[in-house]
């Protein structure tokens, strides 16, 4: 019997401290995303990207950086609107945290052939079954949204809902649909590609299982010494 | 023949004698005071009045049966004051005692004609009441007409009188305790036609005068109540302790856009609901000024009546003079709003519609509600886009203008029981709902979330299954609703439908678009309605 308590204690030691682990891992994804803004008609454009806090409480538990904006011709124009727990801007990085309900920034760009910029998104599932969402979209200079075939009517070209597991969902423009101005925009959605490893665990993680399995291995060296 | 109708002129001139010598009765006609004890008859005007403590009918025409309103209040130690200014008639009511009554409707069919009457003791209050009924026995009593009283009711009960028994307990004991120091006096007494004994009852409560008192009547975009109390309204105030009756109604369903402007003005803020508000609101419902607005595809002009400060209450002291008679008291309301659809209010009103609250209401003497203890409440709603009397306005105490729109009102419940049969299933529990992110629309000011709703039971979930949005925070509004719920508690969410059934492991999708104003935040507990039937 004292057998069979010591092994369960250990097992429950070495559970605890795996969920431990788990419960403060931050799982990081990074990606690489490409918007071909080659055919969108001349004019002056707006690039939005929100954040949006699905438990409500402002929990801040996730962080979205966008940063290695290339514009390939084109450029962004100054100055951003920046809302809640947004900061920075597209000649830099950005960074949406949702410590409020509506994270965002709105700003300016001419296009390019293509609009490129790295992603790295914390990967946290809210509380409550409500999940945090990331998005993007192209607004006309009036401040509208170009339509895109995201059937929320969002009008949305990139949706990522941090859920578990990640859902990232692209959109192209809405050919048949028109714009606030009249005209009909083609435009294809953007390509997101992955990079690097998926999630990394980090060291304070690491060292918590590393505890937890020394302290089993202890234990069955105990065992076999009696 | 002659000994027959003189034993008839002997029976009646003996049976008056006992009536006169029951002396006068005291009532009055204002409000009884605190502590009086109050005794109510509702039946056909009394006809039989007897008065002078003394004997004798009633010589000076001070018999407050005369003109009796149905209730006698005695105020404590004033049995012996004459009041003579009930005026009121009253002609068939009645209600619930927790007292002795005797009625047409009594175990005994044949009761004849029935009287009340009161004692007084030496210090001049009540000692006691009586409840007596006389009883016809033509042919069936020795063989000869006969006739019998019998003390029915009280704080004590007689011994039969006449040529024969009532069938009714005889309690000789009981009779003994009426005055036992033989110093009471019988102070009055009265009746109702003979024949027609009507309906004697005491210890009255609130209750008894709120009880299916007040009747309904909807005609297109118009709705009306009518309060008719038993007796007058003055005499269940008096029941009910509180000073006069009063409406109050809330707005719980009022989409944008609309005509209302709240207060202060400028610039004013349209008004919307949930979270419902009373109609009017605490400082008006409406600007002062003249105001537009857009909807159905054209531009409104609005001009607005003086504001409306009658908060708390439906009806202000002034509008309340002419909505109140002594007898009932009217709730009439046309609301009117270009921006409601005009649909049928019978079928789906659409989003654009107005939903409402009414119910009566006590007013004490400082103007401040009170609380009723029986529920007179009734949710309606109202699609008419016409004007009323030339203008539009939620309260509107005009008639509607004919031909000015389409559309009406129509009741969805009455004191919780709704009136547009079986409600939609709550089938929460068989379906699993799966949330997606928020995301906002610059272009469309609104906030998009895709709900899944998946059915995990074994059995296929009747359509249309709808989606309703409990508790959704304030301030935030859904903005493709396809109405409020009114059928199904908790009543004034928010909800939206999908037509078709729902198969055991299918999902359905809801893109739900929301207002947020403020942009801090939306929540809302999820309910699930499916089958026919309003939501």
């Amino acid at each position: 019997m004292h057998t069979i308590n010591e092994h369960a204690g250990a097992i429950t030691r070495i559970l605890v401290l795996l969920l431990l682990a788990g419960a403060i891992s931050r799982a990081d994804v990074l990606y690489n995303v490409t918007l071909n803004t080659g055919a969108l008609p001349a004019g002056n454009y707006s690039l939005f990207f929100q954040l949006t806090d699905g438990s409500g409480t402002n929990d801040a538990n996730n962080t979205v950086m966008l940063s290695n904006f290339g514009f390939a011709g084109g450029s962004a124009l100054a100055p951003p609107q920046l809302y809640g727990g947004a900061a920075g801007d597209l000649s830099s990085s950005v960074t949406l945290i949702d410590n409020s309900f509506f994270n965002a920034i709105v700003q300016g760009f001419t296009p390019g052939s293509q609009f490129t910029y790295r992603l790295d998104l914390s990967t946290n599932v809210d509380a409550g079954g409500t999940p945090d969402v990331f998005a993007m979209s192209v607004l006309r200079a009036n401040g509208v949204e170009i339509p895109t075939l995201d059937s929320s009517g969002a009008n949305t070209l990139l949706t990522i809902t941090i859920g578990s597991p990640l859902w990232i969902q692209t959109f192209s423009a809405d050919p048949n649909a028109a714009t606030s101005t009249g005209d009909f925009i083609t435009m294809d959605a953007p390509v997101v590609t992955p990079v690097g490893p998926a999630a990394v665990p980090e060291p304070s993680s690491l060292l918590l299982l590393g505890s937890g399995l020394a302290g089993c291995v202890r234990l069955i060296r105990r065992k076999l010494n009696q | 023949m002659n000994l027959m109708i003189r034993k008839l002129v002997v029976f009646f001139t003996a049976f008056l004698a006992v009536f006169l010598g029951a002396g006068a009765l005291y009532a009055q006609s204002a409000a009884c005071p605190a502590g009086s004890q109050l005794y109510v008859y509702t039946g056909k005007p009394l006809t039989q009045l007897w008065y002078d403590y003394n004997g004798g009918p009633d010589p000076n025409g001070k018999n407050p049966f005369k003109t009796i309103n149905g209730y006698i209040c005695v105020p404590v130690g004033r049995c012996r004051q004459f009041l003579t200014d009930v005026t009121q008639l009253v002609t068939d009511f009645s209600f619930s005692s927790g007292g002795y009554t005797v009625s047409k409707s009594s175990p005994d069919l044949t009761v004849a004609q029935t009287s009340f009457y009161l004692r007084c003791d030496a210090d001049g209050n009540v000692s006691g009441w009586s409840l007596q009924a006389a009883r016809g026995f033509p042919g069936t009593c020795n063989g000869v007409f006969g006739f019998g009283t019998m003390t029915m009711g009280g704080d004590c009960r007689g011994a039969p009188s006449g040529h024969c028994n009532f069938p009714y307990p005889n309690d000789s004991a009981e009779a003994s305790k009426c005055d036992p120091d033989g110093k009471d006096t019988f102070i009055g007494g009265a009746s109702p036609p003979l024949g027609d004994p009507g309906d004697w009852r005491t210890n009255v409560e609130c209750a008894d005068f709120l009880n299916g008192f007040v009747s309904l009547n909807v005609t297109g975009p118009t709705i009306t109540a009518v309060f008719t109390p038993p007796g007058d309204l003055h005499v269940a105030a008096n029941v009910c302790g509180v000073d006069h009756f009063n409406w109050q109604q809330t707005i719980n369903y009022l989409p944008a856009p609309n005509s209302s402007i709240t207060l202060p003005n400028p610039p004013g803020l349209m008004l919307t609901a949930p979270p419902r508000i009373f109609d009017p609101a605490p400082k008006g419902v409406i600007d002062y000024s003249q105001h537009y607005v857009q909807c159905r595809g054209k531009e409104w002009a609005v001009t607005s009546p003086a504001v409306d400060l009658s908060y708390p209450f439906y009806y202000s002291d002034a509008e309340l003079s002419h909505m109140a008679t002594a007898d009932q008291l009217t709730f009439q309301d046309s609301p009117s709003d270009p921006c409601m659809s005009g649909n049928d209010p019978s079928g789906n009103p659409g989003i654009a519609h107005t939903e409402f609250t009414t119910w009566l209401v006590g007013v004490d003497q400082f103007g401040l509600p009170v609380s009723l203890p029986v529920l007179n409440s009734w949710d309606w709603l109202s699609t008419w886009n016409g004007s009323s009397g030339g203008a539009y306005g939620i309260k509107n105490l005009n008639l509607p203008d004919p031909g000015s729109g389409t559309g009406g009102t129509t009741v969805l419940s009455i004191n919780g029981v709704p009136t547009r049969g079986t409600c939609a299933s709550n089938t929460t529990a068989s379906v699993t709902v799966k949330r997606g992110g928020y995301v906002y629309s610059i272009g469309t000011g609104r906030f998009t979330q895709t709900v899944t709703l998946t059915n995990t039971s074994a059995g296929t979930l009747n359509g249309p299954v709808s989606l309703v949005l409990d508790k959704l925070t304030n301030g935030v509004s859904l903005y493709n609703a396809g109405g409020v719920t009114y059928c199904t508690e908790p009543v004034g969410s928010a909800y939206l439908s999908e037509p078709g059934d729902l198969k055991s492991g299918q999902s359905v999708n809801f893109t739900l678009q929301f207002t947020d104003p403020t942009k801090t935040g939306i929540s809302y507990t999820p309910r699930v309605l499916s089958g026919l039937g309003p939501q």
